[in-house]
C-alpha cells in the first residue's frame, strides 16, 4: 500500500485490494483509501467529533454526487469512527510523476512550457470544464466548501471533484458565491501569473453548468468587495 | 536571493541605520535597526539597537477608542523616540531613513504617528518609507527566526491571515471571513470583565491554563478561511447566562462527564481550544497546498504558548516540519519591525515622497511589491 | 517670538484663528482623555509633558491653545451642518476615512 498524498487532513493510500472481493474484478485494478488520522494538537473531544462528522459528511456527499452523475470517485466502503473511506481510484500521473491534480498540471506547464502553453486552448477548455462541473454541483444545491486547484483531479481530460470533508447542502446564493470566491482566491495565490485568465475561464464554464448562475454571480461581486474592504486593524 | 541590496549605499559608510515608528493600534513602538552592507544571512544579521514600546491600556471591560489611543501616541511619541535614540546610542542625524506604519490599522492613531515621522524627516532631512504593518511582522519574523520561506500565520487584534510568499508578493491563502482572532478574544474578555492589563488575551491564556472541562463550540473552517463571529456570539450568550447576577437568568451549565459546574476558566479554555484548532488546521491546509514544511507565527496572539504548542504538535507530524515563533518583543506590535522592513525597502530605492505618506486603514499584505526578494 | 496662526476658508466664510492671549499650557481643554475612560474608572496616564521655558516649549503651549480654538470653532461649524450626522464622532471613533465613504 503506497501513500499517494499526505494532505492536511488525511493520508491517501493506493491499494490493489478490495474490501469485499478477494480477487479484483478487473486485472490491475486500484483503489484509494483515505484515512483521517487523529490530530494530536486537537482536544480529543473536538478531534473525535471532527473526524466523524467529516467522514460521514464526505461519504453522504459522494453518494449523492454519484446518483446525480457528477464526476467524483464512488465510495466502496467506510468506517466512520476511525475516519476511513475506501473509494474508486481517479487520476493519472503527470510526466514528472506527480498526481494529475489541476494544481500540479498547471504548475507542470508553468515549469516546462512557455507562457503560451500555460494559456493554451487546451488549458482553457480544461478550466471551462472544471467551471461547468462546479456549476452542476451548485445547480444541485451542493457546496464543496474547500475548492482549490488541488481538489480537482484530471482523469484524462475529464475533471473530477475530490475532498468533500467541508461540504454542505445549501440553496443560498451566498454559500455558492463564497464557494467560488474561495476557489478564485486559491487560483490567485497558487497560479498568480495567469490567474485572471484562469478565473475568467472557470466562470465561463460555471455559467454553462448552472442555469441559475445570475444570482450567484451578483452575490460573488458582493463577497469580493467585502473581502477587499475588510479593514484590518492592528 | 540575488537581489543587490546596496545600490543606494552612501559612500564611505558600510552600514545603514533606520528608525521605525509603529502606532496602528494601541501600542506605540519605536526602534532602531542596523544592517551592514551585503545580503542578510546567518553571518550578517540585522542588529536591533533599540526597541521601545508603550501600550495604551483601558479599564477592565472596555475596548480602546481611537481618539484616546491617538492621544496616547501623540503625547508619548517624542519621549519614546528620545528613549529609543538614547538606547541605541545614536543621534537622529546618524540615521539613513525614517520608517512608519502606513497601514492597515486604526485611522486616528496611524495619523498621529505619521505626523511625527514627517516632522523628523524634515527636521533631519531624511527620506520617509511607508511600511505595511503585516509585511513588517513577516520580515522581522523571518530575520529573527531564520525561517527563509515559511507559511506565515499572522494572528493579532485586527488580523488573522495565512500568508505565503510567491513571486515577489506575500500572498494571502486564507483569512478570517469576519472578525480577527485577537478581536474575538478581547471581546470575550470584556464579557467576563477580564483585566486589560497587560493584555486581555494574555489574561485569557492564564485562565485557560486552569480550565478542565471542554464545552463544545461551533467549528467553522471554510477551506483555508475561517469564521469566528458565530463562535463568539455563541460563547457570549453562554457566558452571560452562566454568570448573570440576576438569579432568574442564571443558568448553571454542567459538564456531562464529571457532573461539575462549568467555570469561567473552562470557557476560556474551550474558546482557545476551538479557535486554535481551527487556526492550526488552516495552517496545515496551506502548508499542504504550497508544499512547505516551515511555519512562522507572527502577531500579538502568536505569543500564546498554547497556540505555539498546538502548532508544534501539528508540525512534528509532518515530514521535516519546523516551527518558528518570536517572543513578545517582536510578536507584539513594535517599531523595530517597521524599521527593518522599511530599511529593506530603502535599500531597494523604494521611498515615499512626502505627498505619498498618507496612511490607509485598509492596506492588504499582497499589495506590497517585495522588491528585496526574487526567489 | 511670533505666535502660530491658522487660517480657515470655506465658500461662506474666511477666518484667522490665533492662540489667544494666554496663559498657554500643553494641557489643552479639547485634548483631554474622553469621558468614556474616566467614567469607567480609568486614570489618565497619558497627559502631555509640561512646556519647557525654551522657545520650542513655548511654541508647544501656544499650539495647544491654538488647537483648542480650532477645535471649538470647527465643532461649532459642524453642529451647523445638521444633515451630516455626528461627523466628529464618526471620524474620531469609527475610524471613518476622511477621504472616502
Amino acid at each position: 500500500m503506497d501513500v499517494v498524498s499526505q494532505g492536511a487532513e488525511a493520508v491517501v493510500f493506493v491499494t490493489t485490494s478490495h474490501p469485499y472481493c478477494s480477487q479484483p474484478a478487473v486485472e490491475n485494478d486500484k483503489y484509494i483509501i483515505k484515512y483521517r488520522p487523529s490530530k494530536k494538537y486537537r482536544h480529543p473531544k473536538i478531534d473525535a467529533q471532527i473526524t466523524k462528522n467529516r467522514t460521514v459528511g464526505e461519504v453522504r456527499f459522494m453518494n449523492k454526487l454519484e446518483k446525480l452523475g457528477i464526476n467524483s470517485p464512488s465510495v466502496i466502503s467506510a468506517d466512520y469512527v476511525n475516519g476511513i473511506i475506501w473509494m474508486e481510484f481517479i487520476g493519472d500521473g503527470l510526466p514528472n510523476g506527480d498526481i494529475s491534480s489541476v494544481k500540479n498540471y498547471l504548475w507542470y506547464l508553468e515549469k516546462n512550457d512557455d507562457d503560451d502553453g500555460c494559456v493554451s486552448d487546451e488549458v482553457q477548455s480544461m478550466l471551462v470544464a472544471v467551471g461547468r462541473l462546479i456549476g452542476e454541483l451548485h445547480a444541485n444545491d451542493m457546496i464543496h466548501g474547500d475548492l482549490t486547484s488541488s481538489n480537482i483531479l484530471l482523469n484524462g481530460k475529464e475533471p473530477y471533484l475530490i475532498d468533500f470533508g467541508l461540504s454542505s447542502i445549501s440553496s443560498l446564493a451566498e454559500d455558492k458565491a463564497v464557494d467560488i470566491y474561495v476557489l478564485e482566491r486559491a487560483i490567485e495565490s497558487t497560479h498568480s501569473v495567469f490567474a485572471d485568465s484562469y478565473n475568467k475561464w472557470l466562470l465561463k464554464g460555471y455559467v454553462q453548468g448552472n442555469k441559475k448562475s445570475k444570482e450567484v454571480l451578483a452575490r460573488l461581486e458582493e463577497v469580493r468587495l467585502r473581502g477587499r474592504k475588510r479593514s484590518m486593524l492592528g | 536571493m540575488t537581489v543587490d541590496l546596496d545600490k543606494f549605499k552612501k559612500p564611505g559608510k558600510d552600514y545603514y541605520l533606520a528608525l521605525g515608528l509603529e502606532g496602528s493600534a494601541n501600542k506605540l513602538g519605536v526602534g532602531v535597526i542596523k544592517h551592514n552592507l551585503g545580503q542578510l544571512s546567518s553571518e550578517n544579521r540585522a542588529e536591533v539597537l533599540s526597541n521601545v514600546r508603550d501600550t495604551y491600556i483601558t479599564p477592565p471591560g472596555e475596548g480602546f477608542l481611537p481618539r484616546d489611543t491617538a492621544r496616547h501616541h501623540r503625547n508619548w511619541v517624542v519621549r519614546i523616540i528620545k528613549k529609543s535614540l538614547v538606547d541605541a546610542g545614536i543621534k537622529g542625524t546618524d540615521l539613513d531613513c525614517i520608517c512608519f506604519t502606513q497601514g492597515p490599522g486604526m485611522g486616528a492613531p496611524l495619523q498621529s504617528v505619521v505626523i511625527a515621522a514627517r516632522t523628523l524627516s524634515q527636521l533631519w532631512k531624511l527620506p520617509l518609507i511607508g511600511v505595511n504593518h503585516c509585511v513588517g511582522h513577516i520580515e522581522m519574523g523571518r530575520e529573527i527566526t531564520g525561517a527563509n520561506n515559511p507559511v506565515v500565520l499572522y494572528v493579532s487584534g485586527g488580523n488573522t491571515q495565512i500568508i505565503a510568499y510567491s513571486r515577489q508578493r506575500y500572498r494571502i491563502f486564507g483569512e478570517t471571513l469576519d472578525i480577527a482572532i485577537g478581536n474575538c478574544l478581547d471581546r470575550f474578555a470584556r464579557v467576563l470583565k477580564i483585566s486589560n492589563d497587560p493584555a486581555p488575551g494574555y489574561n485569557i491564556e492564564q485562565m485557560a491554563k486552569k480550565g478542565k472541562h471542554l464545552v463544545t463550540l461551533p467549528y467553522t473552517v471554510k477551506g483555508m478561511d475561517l469564521s469566528m463571529a458565530g463562535i463568539l456570539s455563541y460563547i457570549e450568550v453562554l457566558a452571560k447566562d452562566l454568570f448573570s447576577s440576576n438569579p432568574k437568568k442564571n443558568k448553571n451549565l454542567i459538564d456531562e462527564e464529571s457532573g461539575e459546574l462549568i467555570t469561567p476558566e473552562d470557557l476560556c479554555y474551550s474558546l482557545q481550544e476551538s479557535l486554535f484548532s481551527m487556526l492550526v488546521e488552516i495552517t496545515e491546509r496551506a502548508m499542504a497546498h504550497v508544499q512547505s514544511n516551515q511555519v512562522l507565527i507572527v502577531g500579538g496572539v502568536g505569543s500564546n504558548e498554547r497556540l505555539q504548542e498546538m502548532m508544534e504538535l501539528m508540525v512534528n507530524e509532518r515530514k521535516n516540519g519546523s516551527i518558528h515563533a518570536t517572543d513578545e518583543r517582536f510578536c507584539i506590535d513594535n517599531g523595530i519591525m517597521i524599521a527593518h522592513a522599511g530599511l529593506l525597502s530603502y535599500r531597494m530605492g523604494q521611498i515615499n515622497d512626502l505627498k505619498d505618506t498618507v496612511c490607509t486603514q485598509r492596506f492588504r499584505t499582497d499589495e506590497v511589491f517585495v522588491s528585496w526578494r526574487d526567489d | 517670538m511670533n505666535s502660530p496662526i491658522a487660517e480657515y476658508s470655506s465658500p461662506d466664510i474666511n477666518k484667522t484663528l490665533t492662540a489667544g492671549d494666554g496663559p498657554h499650557s500643553t494641557n489643552g481643554k479639547t485634548t483631554q482623555i474622553s469621558e468614556f475612560v474616566t467614567k469607567a474608572g480609568g486614570e489618565d496616564r497619558d497627559k502631555p509633558t509640561e512646556a519647557s521655558d525654551s522657545q520650542l516649549g513655548q511654541l508647544r503651549a501656544k499650539i495647544t491653545s491654538l488647537q483648542d480654538n480650532i477645535n471649538v470653532f470647527l465643532t461649532q461649524r459642524m453642529k451647523q451642518v445638521k444633515d451630516e450626522g455626528d461627523i466628529e464622532r464618526r471620524i474620531l471613533d469609527d475610524g471613518v476615512d476622511e477621504d472616502s465613504d
